[in-house]
C-alpha cells in the first residue's frame, strides 16, 4: 500500500462521512479504495464495450463448446 | 442482509461485453445497489469464452473481485440426485447446474431473481418449479423499472 494524500472539497469530506455513518465501509481509506476500484471497473467495461462493438458472437453455440469440459466437474 | 440477484452467463456476457439492454445490471451491481451472486461454473464459463475469443478479460477480473459480487463454489450446491431430477426438467445439459445454483440461492435466501437469457430456463415449466422467479431481461428491468 502507498500512502496518497488528497485535497478534498468540503462537500467530499461531508459525503465521505455520511458514507461512513451508513456502516459500509469501516474507514475513510477502505471507502476511497472501493471508489477507485469501481471507477477502475468503469474504465475498463466503457474499453470492452469499444473493443468488442463490431464483434458479433453467438454467445450460446460458445457455451456449448467450453462447457463441455466444465460439466466435468459435476460427475 | 437484502437478498440480491442472480445471473445467466448470456446475461453478464451481454453487459460486460456489449452493454445494450442487460448493462442495466451491470449497472446496479457497479453502483452497489444490489449484491451479485454467481456460481464458480458461470465464472468459468464467462471466462472460457473470453479466452477463447480473446476478449479484454481485466475488466472480468475487476467485476469479480467487487465486494458485492459473490462468487459461489460449485460443491455448494452439487447434488448429485438434485443434478439427475433438474436433467428431466432441463433440456440442455449446460443449463442444469445453472438451474440448480438458481434453486440453491433461492432456498438460502441469497436472491430474489435470478436474470438468464436462455430459453430453456425461461420454459413455463422451470420458471413455476422456482415459483417465478427466473426472470427474462427485459421482465427484470421492467419490474425495476430500469
Amino acid at each position: 500500500m502507498v500512502n496518497v494524500s488528497v485535497d478534498l472539497a468540503p462537500a467530499q469530506i461531508d459525503f465521505l462521512l455520511r458514507l461512513l455513518k451508513g456502516g459500509e465501509y469501516r474507514s475513510r481509506s477502505e471507502a476511497v479504495r472501493d471508489f477507485i476500484r469501481r471507477a477502475e471497473f468503469e474504465w475498463e467495461w466503457r474499453n470492452a464495450i469499444e473493443e468488442t462493438k463490431d464483434l458479433k458472437i453467438d454467445i450460446e453455440t460458445e457455451r456449448s463448446i467450453v462447457s463441455k469440459r466444465l460439466l466435468k466437474r459435476f460427475v | 442482509m437484502k437478498p440480491g440477484i442472480g445471473a445467466d452467463t448470456n446475461i453478464l456476457f451481454s453487459g460486460l461485453y456489449f452493454g445494450k439492454a442487460a448493462s442495466s445490471i451491470i449497472r446496479l451491481v457497479r453502483f452497489k445497489k444490489t449484491d451479485l451472486f454467481v456460481s464458480e461454473y458461470i465464472k468459468d464459463e464467462l471466462l472460457a469464452i473470453c479466452k477463447r475469443k480473446n476478449l479484454p478479460l481485466k475488466v472480468l477480473s475487476i467485476f469479480f473481485s467487487l465486494d458485492n459480487v459473490h462468487i459461489i463454489k460449485d460443491e455448494s450446491y452439487f447434488d448429485k440426485e438434485k443434478f439427475k431430477d433438474a436433467k428431466i426438467l432441463i433440456h440442455d445439459e449446460k443449463d442444469v447446474p445453472i438451474y440448480c445454483f438458481a434453486k440453491k440461492m433461492f432456498e438460502y435466501n441469497k436472491i430474489e431473481y435470478f436474470i438468464t437469457g436462455d430459453k430453456d430456463l425461461l420454459d413455463e415449466k422451470v420458471r413455476n418449479s422456482a415459483h417465478g422467479r427466473i426472470l427474462s431481461l427485459a421482465e427484470f428491468n421492467e419490474i425495476m423499472g430500469l
